[in-house]
């Protein structure tokens, strides 16, 4: 379980104040395991800062992050044991195979052994990666560098799992293997926390819906509930509507 | 439940496994290190062998020689210093003396003159502005004038002077140098070079590990592990510095085998590395290894881009190569040089290459001082790495 | 009462031609070192860079050990890489007594193919140098132009003898060579290669019958050996000198210049006997006015003396036919040349030859030796002037023995050399089982020191194999080339 209370994080030019940017201004959610829960918000809404500091990458000003009830802040090391990340840029190291890539991140949260060894196997079979795992990753395609990484965040079995904007460049068939992972993986317990641009996966997949805008909590609710909430018919048009205004998208 | 030092272990092992991997793959970092290594052995016999060739072998010289029937016992003196005759030029060397044409006029009232104890003049014609002229023409000079002198300490002689009359003052130069010390300058390139090698080849593994994995968008993913950074530090210092000993290593290695091709003791200098000093070598230089090993990656971890930790880091390596050339030109050495690192590691190595009796308290010093500015180093950039600037650098 | 060796000096010695000599050899009353051994960081004459100079400390008479102390002078030339331990080469000197270490200078270019990797040892032999040197009180300035070989009285020489501090007896060949021993084994060394050259090549026979486990290789260049006694040179200066009128005359502007060089040397030679030059010149050196005296004998032992070197013989046809116009200067200039200058000390040299040679000699041996056309008896008249008043020791037994070491050694002769021709090289090539002689057509005394055979050495040293040695450089070496005008040549 994921949850984001209160959060305040603000960026400040030290040469000049006015251009202090203002990223979280109190949001609070909360991501229930068993769910995919879904963030939707404009460029510049503080997706990105909000999941950054999920990471323990930031450190918010004021309020609070847990993992599964870990602090982010007071245990970052704790609290990224239970979390697996797809971020949104992601690189592969490109001289090493797709097994050392996977094996790489595995030790890191401290697998060994046979344990490990199972795992990689596991989520090789999972992923369908058999073909590729001992390649080196330089000369993937998109659909195979996507599949390498999810295998990477998934290979410790972490409860909790945040994609940033993960089908951005996928095409159709890679898309739908991803939708078919976090779909299974729901079904186990799993906490999902996915931030997107795309209505229609959003609308597709998702239990619950979190609309940010501004640093802040616009709505949230199942897309059904946005829809109605909204009194729109189609989830884009509830988002439009529920963030405001067209000046609320520039913001 | 896994003990904390376990999974310590397991994490550091994973990343320097992967480092390494990284780095034995990456050709082109590899290619700088072995580089580096072969060029040493290279460069050092080369410029030895022009060093020999210019101090001591006088490759013969073709000299158009007109009226040499005039003075055949000149003529005679010239071949003993290797100044031959054009007309016995070799075919393969025949464009170069006929460019260079060097041209000796001997008059034909040569034989006459001598017996008449007139002075005779002798012309000699070159182009004087081209390099590869001058030896020769100094050579020429020198040889007609010992055997001009010759003649004139006897004709002297055979009219009854004490010829040592002649030579008033003679100045007899001492040198007091280690006996052992006189091929400083190949062991001062040695030494400089070693320098520059351990800080030269994890250059590239040191920066690729660091700018270019940021660059490569996998710095953030790392990040976000449960991994503290300071162990991803320590792996990327252990592969960078791993690289600079290799190359350290094949540096001492090839230029002990290479330089026997070279007989320096022509030039009265020796040189052989043994294995003892080869170890003191190898001992001073890895914490250099190390320390420049983290200057790199904290430079490199600070700027914004690839490109930029390039130039940046390549200002680095001009360091080592000039702080052993001025402490060579300065005289007056202040104490605290001695605990620098850098340079009190290239003082200690002339004071090696010198034969002077190793100062084991200097070494222990210079090096506790390189581990300890290193250690330093590499905790800054730990906790430069968990700060939200590098953070924030990452998209 | 002051004696001066100088004149007769010339006469006959077995001296390396090195024409370069030690600046300082300065002649300290000693303090015994207290340490057994001392070797210290030095400069030596005019080589440019540090060497060493070290002493040591052996008994003068090495049956009674705990007897008198003198402390040994010696030099190493320490090789210039020592990267691999190759044994060294210790160099033995001519005369009997000249100082190695004061011929450093000479010896350092000389061998420095041999220096590069090897370390040159140098021992100054008892009697010699700074170890204990036997010599007598000089006269201040020695008059070389004014002083003829005058018949010493027994009373200057004893009076001289007197001066020599310590057992004089023990002062003799075998000793030096226990001397020699003890400094390799106190250098640590295994074994050494030595090169012998004149009086050095008897040394390194000595050597050779009494440590062969110490040698990894011998030289002996321009030998003495033990079948020859050194003192009797008049056949082969005669021999050297006839050579020399043979080659001018073969020589096509030697001959148009001398034609009758031969007859000029008799004539003047007669001319002396009969009556000596006596005339007031300038003293060359000091610019003041001084007597010049010149008799048969002092011209032919200045001649002799320029025989030892081809710089010196290119000059006597000329300084021979001058002095038969009656122009003397050119003969004062050869003079001039070494004037003042110690070259051997005197004192060692007659204590060995008095005592090791000339008692072998016999009247037959001198008379046949005397009969020749160059300087008949002059050099003998120095043993027998001097030798009945010196001390007296006998060699052991072996001494004589002919030294039959299974040892690899090059021997070397001059062919033109006046004192120790190619016959003298051939006695040591019988009797040695594993050596062999270059005899060099246009080289005088102790070849290595001019020509390159010093180069031939350095191969004989690595290689070991004394009859496999490329000889071909010394195919270059010119035939002899005479100065026919005091103005030079052609």
């Amino acid at each position: 379980m994921i949850e984001v209370n209160n959060l305040h994080k603000s960026f400040i030019d030290k040469k000049n104040k006015k251009n202090t940017v203002k990223a979280l201004d109190g949001l609070s959610f909360t991501a229930n395991d068993g769910e995919i829960t879904g963030i939707l918000g404009p460029n510049g809404a503080g997706k990105t800062t909000c999941l950054r500091t999920l990471y323990g990458l930031l450190c918010a000003d004021e309020g609070f992050a847990t993992i599964d009830g870990i602090s982010v802040t007071e245990k970052p090391l704790a609290a990224r044991a239970k979390l697996g990340i797809f971020p949104d840029k992601f690189g592969l190291y490109e001289r090493l195979t797709a097994y050392e890539q996977i094996d790489y991140f595995a030790s890191l949260h401290g697998m060994s052994g046979q344990v490990k060894k199972q795992a990689i196997e596991q989520v090789i079979q999972d992923l369908d990666l058999g073909e590729l795992a001992h390649r080196k990753t330089v000369g993937f395609s998109q659909g195979q560098r996507m599949k390498i990484t999810l295998a990477q965040a998934l290979v410790h079995q972490p409860q909790n799992f945040v994609l940033d904007e993960p089908t951005r460049g996928l095409d159709v068939m890679s898309t739908r293997i991803l939708r078919n992972h976090l779909a299974k993986f729901k079904a186990k317990g799993h906490c999902i926390l996915f931030s997107s641009h795309v209505m229609q996966e959003v609308a597709a997949l998702c239990d619950r819906v979190i609309i940010v805008a501004n640093g802040k909590l616009a709505a949230q609710g199942t897309p059904q509930e946005l829809c109605e909430l909204a009194g729109e018919s189609n989830l884009e048009e509830a988002f439009v509507k529920l963030i405001g205004s067209d000046e609320g998208v520039a913001a | 439940m896994m003990s904390n030092l376990t999974r310590d272990l397991i994490q550091l092992k994973a990343l320097v496994l992967k480092e390494y991997r990284e780095a034995f793959r990456d050709k082109r970092a590899l290619m700088v290190a072995l580089m580096m290594a072969i060029l040493a052995p290279i460069g050092i016999m080369m410029i030895s062998k022009i060093m020999i060739e210019k101090l001591v072998d006088e490759p013969p010289v073709y000299v158009k020689f007109s009226g040499a029937e005039y003075a055949p016992q000149l003529i005679k003196h010239f071949a003993d210093n290797n100044l031959l005759a054009f007309v016995d030029v070799p075919a393969d060397e025949k464009s170069t003396w006929q460019q260079r044409s060097i041209t000796l006029n001997i008059p034909a009232n040569y034989a006459a003159d001598m017996a008449a104890g007139k002075p005779i003049q002798l012309h000699l014609q070159a182009d004087f502005t081209d390099k590869a002229v001058q030896p020769p023409v100094r050579r020429i000079n020198n040889a007609l004038r010992a055997f001009s002198l010759s003649i004139g300490y006897k004709r002297l002689l055979l009219r009854g002077v004490d010829i040592r009359l002649l030579n008033p003052l003679e100045l007899v130069e001492q040198d007091t140098a280690k006996p052992d010390a006189t091929f400083m300058l190949i062991s001062m390139m040695l030494g400089l070079y070693l320098m520059l090698a351990a800080f030269m080849s994890g250059l590239s593994v040191a920066i690729d590990s660091s700018a270019g994995e940021r660059e490569r968008n996998v710095l953030e993913m790392l990040l976000c592990q449960p991994v503290s950074t300071l162990k991803i530090v320590l792996a990327k210092l252990i592969s960078a510095s791993t690289i600079s000993v290799i190359g350290v290593l094949l540096i001492l290695l090839l230029t002990s085998v290479s330089v026997g091709f070279v007989d320096l003791t022509k030039i009265g200098a020796t040189f052989s590395l043994d294995l003892s000093t080869a170890a003191i070598l190898l001992l001073l230089l890895l914490p250099i290894c190390f320390f420049a090993s983290a200057c790199q990656l904290f430079v490199a971890f600070q700027t914004k881009s690839f490109k930029e930790a390039q130039s940046t880091v390549g200002m680095l390596i001009g360091i080592p190569a000039f702080i052993p050339f001025v402490i060579s030109m300065m005289d007056d050495r202040p104490q605290w040089l001695n605990w620098l690192p850098i340079a009190g590691q290239s003082m200690i190595i002339e004071k090696i290459f010198k034969g002077v009796e190793l100062d084991w308290l200097a070494v222990f010093t210079t090096s506790s001082v390189t581990i300890v500015i290193t250690v330093a180093l590499i905790l800054a950039l730990a906790k430069k790495l968990k700060s939200e600037k590098v953070v924030m650098a990452l998209s | 009462m002051k004696v001066n060796w100088n004149k007769i000096i010339t006469l006959a010695v077995l001296m390396l031609s090195t024409t370069v000599w030690a600046s300082d050899a300065s002649l300290l009353v000693e303090e015994l070192p207290l340490e057994k051994l001392t070797l210290e960081d030095c400069h030596l004459g005019e080589i440019r860079s540090q060497v060493k100079c070290g002493k040591l400390v052996v008994p003068e008479n090495y049956q009674q050990s705990e007897g008198t102390k003198i402390a040994i002078n010696f030099a190493v030339l320490p090789a210039i890489d020592d990267s691999e331990y190759k044994t060294p080469l210790m160099f033995l000197a001519g005369g009997p007594g000249q100082a190695a270490v004061e011929l450093a200078t000479g010896l350092n270019r000389v061998f420095r193919e041999v220096r590069k990797t090897r370390d040159i040892i140098l021992v100054d032999q008892r009697g010699t140098g700074e170890s204990s040197p036997l010599s007598c009180e000089f006269e201040a300035v020695d008059n070389v132009y004014s002083a003829l070989p005058d018949a010493l009285t027994p009373a200057e020489v004893t009076d001289c003898v007197k001066q020599f501090t310590g057992d004089v007896t023990q002062y003799n060949s075998e000793n030096a060579i226990r001397d020699f021993d003890a400094i390799r084994a106190a250098l640590g060394h295994k074994k050494l290669n030595i090169y012998g050259g004149s009086y050095g090549t008897r040394a390194g026979l000595v050597f050779m019958r009494m440590f062969p486990e110490s040698l990894a290789s011998v030289v002996l260049d321009s030998v003495g050996p033990i079948e020859v006694p050194i003192g009797l040179f008049g056949q082969s200066g005669a021999r050297s000198f006839n050579l020399l009128l043979e080659n001018c005359k073969n020589s096509a502007p030697c001959h148009k210049a001398f034609p009758n060089v031969a007859q000029e040397f008799q004539i003047v030679k007669a001319r002396l006997a009969k009556e000596p030059v006596d005339m007031d010149i300038l003293h060359p050196r000091l610019g003041t006015p001084t007597k010049l005296l010149i008799d048969d004998t002092k011209f032919t032992g200045n001649l002799r003396f320029q025989l030892y070197g081809m710089e010196g013989r290119s000059m006597v046809p000329l300084v021979i036919h001058q002095a038969f116009l009656g122009n003397y200067q050119p003969l004062i200039g050869l003079m001039a040349r070494t004037e003042g200058e110690q070259l051997v000390y005197t004192g060692l040299l007659f204590n060995i030859v008095c005592n090791e040679d000339m008692p072998r000699v016999s009247a037959a041996d001198k008379a046949a030796d005397a009969d020749n056309n160059f300087d008949g008896k002059d050099s003998q008249l120095a043993w027998d002037m001097v030798c009945p008043f010196f001390p007296q020791y006998r060699p052991s037994e072996d001494f004589y023995q002919r030294v039959t070491a299974n040892i690899p050694t090059l021997i070397l002769s001059g062919n033109l050399d006046p004192v120790t021709p190619p016959s003298n090289g051939e006695y040591s090539a019988k009797s040695l089982p594993n050596s062999h002689h270059i005899i060099i057509d246009n080289a005088s005394h102790t070849v290595a020191m001019s020509t390159c055979a010093s180069d031939i050495i350095n191969q004989f040293l690595t290689s070991k194999a004394p009859g496999n040695l490329d000889e071909s450089c010394l195919q270059n070496i010119p035939q002899e080339r005479f100065m026919t005008s005091v103005n030079g040549i052609q």
